[in-house]
């Protein structure tokens, strides 16, 4: 059994009318002849599983839902339709609501993005690090909420003489420890990490990618990492998945994936990222679709695909195994 | 010997603030070549956008240029006043901003802002006016411009915005670009789009480019020379074939194994001991001797020593001679 199983999950929003402009709604209203709502489809059918001590990374380019899958994923929103099975328990049911109060919520823990913004500005380090003791597992003792700071700050490296100070008083590495403190302060199966290292310095983001991969090894925590520098993705990850526009389009072992990736947007993405001995770039060209009401028939990258076919708009292509750890969602692969 | 379109010589920059004086860049010594595209590289706080604001005479009221000399096309850009300066800043030497959307006025389609662009650097009949801004538009690859002509920065996304300022850079054809991290906060896929845009159009026009980014991977594939900077001070500077082969300052040394390359896994990336060091303060006159490992008192007392290791290539660490001659 997996860790996480995430299977068919959709996440739909509703577009409101006014919203989508007068001339629009005509326009799907001669086109459909309802007056029915649309929906923006922000996860369409996404499939994935996370392993025990696993370390999955997630890529994709803005507004492809990776940060819709992060918060449904931590029941952060509601979900559409799907199931999230965390340890074969589906925690996709509980509304976002009550999950607050639910057992699991330990059991999932998210390092945001920005690393300054998602401290509180009025806790202390070791306030910030001691609120989810005390929230979630309900440590009340002053000794005992004391060592177990004490001995996470020591995971982290995050200098104990520092604990009393806010966070505009840290530097950008340590408010990122704090933060990763402050996750794995309920030893959580499932650590999410948001771009942890986006706003951080090269000079730090080496200190900070080598602690996370050996904290994973100390705490046995699985990870699902979401990135868009796809040279880090590939160093602390053993799976990427790439999403596009609300599906998956391909997942596969960390290497193949950035060696051989299948699927032309995966190409595209490797080739552009930059490089010294940077090869031949693989230029997309055209709009990308709108994901208000997509086409269910027509692949979702279909307009910038520099391989498309008549075949590609008739029918979308399903994600497909084309080996036991690689699966991609191309007809022609 | 050719002579460089754009020299910076000795340049020193102060700001005043309340704690005290801030000493931002200290002899800084680069140039840039016709034609040439040459990337300032450093981390968050080492002084590449004071730089680039010096260059364009458009630093805040509190820093003030203590020394040195700018000198573009032949011309002491520091003795110019404002007005003089106005004359050359969009026409001469364009610059991109760091983020698009806050750099375009909310207010006023990009078609329009282009067009104040060239209406304020150049006769343009009232009746081409609309002309030049769509071809501008085509210029930078903007799909439709007739339709984008009339829409708000808002509408757009982030790579069309950042089209937009580089359409608005080049309309007047400058000779000098100075890109301040024209990509960050772009996705992988835009960003490459925006730098090969940039690249091409530079090309094309003949135009030198100043690029500033804290990634030095993408210094690397887009740019001819590197400069390296570190805490104000520049700390190596070279050819980008060379600045790889032969990486002599140990900040760039330290700087290469930082950053993620295409091979290797987390070990192989180092990250970089220390922090910058508080401008406020007086610092060793190296300023990276609290953060290198080959630190001697040498490095502190005596003033810093610029060592030519080749026609291109020059280091700020006196240690670099002996490796010159070995």
């Amino acid at each position: 059994m997996h860790l996480l199983e995430v299977s068919e999950l959709h996440k739909h929003y509703l577009v409101k009318q006014h919203q989508r402009g007068i001339i629009d709604s005509l326009r799907a209203y001669t086109r459909t002849g309802t007056k029915a709502h649309s929906y923006l489809h922000a996860l369409d059918g996404v499939s994935f599983h996370i392993g025990e001590n696993e370390s999955v990374g997630l890529v994709g380019e803005s507004g492809c839902g990776k940060s819709t899958l992060v918060r449904a994923i931590c029941r952060l929103l509601d979900i559409t339709s799907g199931s999230i099975e965390l340890k074969g328990h589906n925690i996709g049911a509980i509304s976002a609501n009550r999950f607050v109060h639910a057992a699991e919520r330990a059991q999932i823990q998210v390092v945001f993005q920005d690393s300054h913004e998602s401290l509180n500005p009025r806790y202390s380090a070791c306030q910030c690090i001691a609120d989810p003791l005390k929230n979630l597992l309900k440590l009340r003792k002053p000794v005992e909420l004391k060592q177990r700071i004490e001995s996470l700050v020591e995971k982290v490296n995050f200098p104990v003489e520092l604990l009393s100070r806010l966070p505009h008083q840290l530097s950008g590495g340590q408010k990122a420890r704090v933060n990763i403190a402050r996750a794995i302060a309920v030893e959580p199966q499932l650590l999410i990490l948001d771009e942890p290292t986006s706003a951080l310095d090269v000079s730090v983001q080496a200190l900070i990618l080598r602690l996370l991969v050996n904290l994973r090894e100390e705490l046995n925590t699985s990870y699902l990492f979401v990135s868009h520098d796809l040279n880090v993705v590939r160093m602390v990850c053993d799976r990427i998945i790439v999403m596009y526009m609300g599906k998956i389009v391909e997942a596969g072992d960390a290497q193949t994936l950035f060696y051989q990736p299948s699927h032309p947007y995966t190409q595209a993405l490797i080739s552009a990222i930059p490089s010294k001995n940077a090869g031949k770039r693989i230029m997309l060209s055209g709009e990308i679709s709108s994901p208000i009401d997509p086409d269910p028939n027509v692949c979702r990258f279909y307009s910038r695909c520099p391989r498309r076919e008549q075949k590609c708009k008739e029918q979308a292509p399903p994600l497909h195994q084309i080996s036991p750890q690689h699966s991609v969602a191309c007809h022609f692969v | 010997m050719t002579i460089p379109l754009l020299q910076v010589q000795d340049l020193c920059v102060n700001f005043q603030t309340r704690l005290g004086q801030v000493r931002a860049l200290e002899n800084i010594n680069f140039s840039i070549n016709k034609g040439e595209t040459v990337a300032v590289v450093g981390e968050s706080g080492s002084g590449k956008s004071v730089t680039a604001s010096a260059i364009l005479g458009i630093l805040d009221k509190a820093g003030r240029v203590d020394k040195g000399e700018i000198v573009f096309a032949g011309m002491k850009l520091l003795a110019f006043s404002q007005r003089e300066l106005s004359e050359i800043r969009g026409r001469e030497i364009a610059m991109i901003f760091q983020n698009p959307r806050a750099a375009l006025n909310p207010i006023r389609s990009v078609g329009r802002q282009i067009e104040d662009v060239l209406q304020t650097h150049g006769p343009v009949a009232q009746g081409d006016l609309r002309e030049r801004a769509l071809s501008a538009l085509r210029d930078v690859n903007i799909s439709s411009p007739e339709h984008r002509y009339h829409q708000y920065p808002f509408e757009l996304s982030g790579g069309m915005c950042q089209r937009v300022m580089i359409a608005m850079a080049i309309s007047c054809r400058p000779s000098l670009l100075i890109a301040d991290e024209p990509t960050t906060g772009l996705d992988v896929t835009t960003q490459a789009n925006i730098m090969d845009l940039i690249k091409q159009k530079a090309t094309e026009l003949n135009m030198s480019t100043l690029l500033i980014t804290h990634d030095l991977n993408m210094a690397a594939q887009y740019c001819d020379r590197i400069v390296v900077m570190h805490a104000g001070h520049v700390v190596e500077s070279a050819t980008t074939a060379e600045l790889y082969a032969n990486p002599s300052h140990p900040y760039t040394q330290r700087l290469i194994a930082a950053t993620p390359a295409d091979h290797g896994s987390v070990d192989d990336i180092a990250a970089i001991p220390g922090n910058l060091p508080n401008l406020l303060h007086d610092t060793p006159n190296c300023r990276f001797a609290a953060r290198c490992e080959w630190v001697e008192e040498k490095c502190r007392s005596e003033p810093l020593a610029y060592v030519q290791l080749g026609a291109s290539h020059e280091v700020a660490c006196w240690r670099a001679q002996y490796y010159a001659s070995a």
